[in-house]
């Protein structure tokens, strides 16, 4: 089933290469000079909250960026939000997690303007990220049973922190939709850093992370405002 | 085509991919790993090998088997673990989890005897899908003898692995 997945992101993103290639022809010829400090912009991504509202386990969930616009190539940004969970197992065991997360890193604007055309500030972007998340979670109701010798007895773990770390590579476009107004997009493959596991009880969903895996996918719809 | 109609395009596509990165990451939750943790029992004889001057062990076949718990109070379980089964070479008793030493009388071939192990408790968290385990270390083992001839504790480390714990030798 995952190979089924990668086959379909991977060649979806083949699709969207090609696609795009009508948005930019690259002809270097009487470019308008663009300054280095070209604004800042202030992001929000509508997407957590609405996929947040509509899970039954997650937690609100909400993410925001700052990005720094240097001479339209180059886009630092660092962001931050708020995730958690609540989800019980099939064991009907409790997971509950809630924490802060933050990602910095850079984005690199892979369009380049259009001779012909007025200039424009869309942008196609791609970048990496260092996200991390220093949080706190509960697994509890873990029942242990006594199949031949009767008894039971229950375990909770609560008040467990724990600090993960990982990176990103993303990638997106962002389009000016009216004035100083954008609207955009971006997908992103997350990888977790090798980390020696000191607690006992691992956890199972990280906030701004997902899922305890080697590595997720993470999709953001973001709108914004530049300065 | 102008630059919305491209970008609301793109959306669609996005959406599509959405929905099927949701439906490829959705898990159940259930557990998939082994939990059942038992003692591991192998029966054994020794013969001697003139030509090599030395003993040899090989693996014993009871004809038939009995094996019923004994509980705290010194009273036998109501559950039997083994009825009457025919040709067995090995078995596999649960311990105790909430006690450090367990108690299992055994009939082989109509001879009984009674064993007793005692051992030390580990907790071990496995995943929030599978919950906790015990696993056991073994101290001590000792049996009466009227089938039961000598024990040996090859393993004392009890999990979930398929490893023989404890051989029981009868000449």
């Amino acid at each position: 089933m995952l190979k089924i997945c990668k086959y379909f992101i991977i060649s979806f993103l083949i699709f969207f290469f090609g696609y795009i290639n009508v948005f930019s022809q690259n002809k270097k010829e009487n470019l308008p000079k663009i300054k280095w400090w070209n604004g800042i912009m202030l992001n929000f991504d509508v997407f957590s909250p609405i996929q947040s509202s509509l899970s039954s386990s997650q937690n609100f969930s909400a993410v925001g960026n700052v990005q720094i616009n240097l001479k339209d190539i180059f886009l630092p940004v660092y962001e931050i939000g708020i995730d958690g969970i609540n989800k019980t197992s099939s064991q009907e065991i409790y997971y509950k997690a809630n924490g802060i997360y933050q990602r910095a890193g850079i984005d690199f604007n892979l369009l380049r303007q259009k001779k012909e055309a007025e200039p424009n500030n869309n942008k196609l972007l791609g970048g990496i990220r260092v996200g991390w998340s220093n949080f706190k979670y509960d697994v509890t109701n873990i029942t242990i049973t006594n199949d031949y010798w009767g008894g039971e007895s229950t375990l909770n773990y609560e008040r467990q922190s724990a600090l993960k770390v990982w990176y990103e590579i993303v990638f997106g476009i962002q389009v000016e939709v009216f004035k100083n107004v954008y609207l955009g997009w971006n997908i992103r493959s997350k990888n977790l850093f090798k980390q020696n596991t000191s607690t006992e009880v691992s956890p199972w969903y990280i906030p701004g992370f997902g899922k305890n895996n080697t590595s997720n996918v993470g999709f953001n719809y973001t709108v914004g405002y530049h300065f | 085509m102008s630059y919305l109609q491209k970008y609301s395009l793109c959306i669609c596509w996005m959406l599509i991919l959405w929905g099927i990165g949701n439906s490829c990451s959705t898990t159940d939750e259930v557990c998939r790993e082994e939990k059942d943790v038992k003692l591991k029992v192998g029966f054994y004889t020794q013969n001697f090998n003139s030509s090599t001057q030395k003993y040899v062990n090989s693996s014993l076949s009871v004809d038939s088997l009995t094996i019923v718990g004994i509980d705290s109070l010194g009273q036998l379980m109501d559950s039997v673990l083994y009825n009457n089964s025919k040709n067995i070479s090995s078995v596999k008793l649960p311990l105790n989890k909430f006690s450090k030493e367990s108690k299992f009388r055994l009939i082989l071939n109509d001879e009984l005897d009674t064993l007793t192990i005692h051992y030390t408790n580990h907790l071990q968290y496995l995943s929030f899908e599978c919950g906790s385990i015990i696993t056991h270390t073994i101290d001590t083992v000792y049996a009466t003898s009227h089938f039961i001839d000598s024990l040996t504790i090859v393993e004392p480390d009890i999990t979930t692995l398929d490893v023989e714990n404890l051989q029981i030798f009868h000449y």
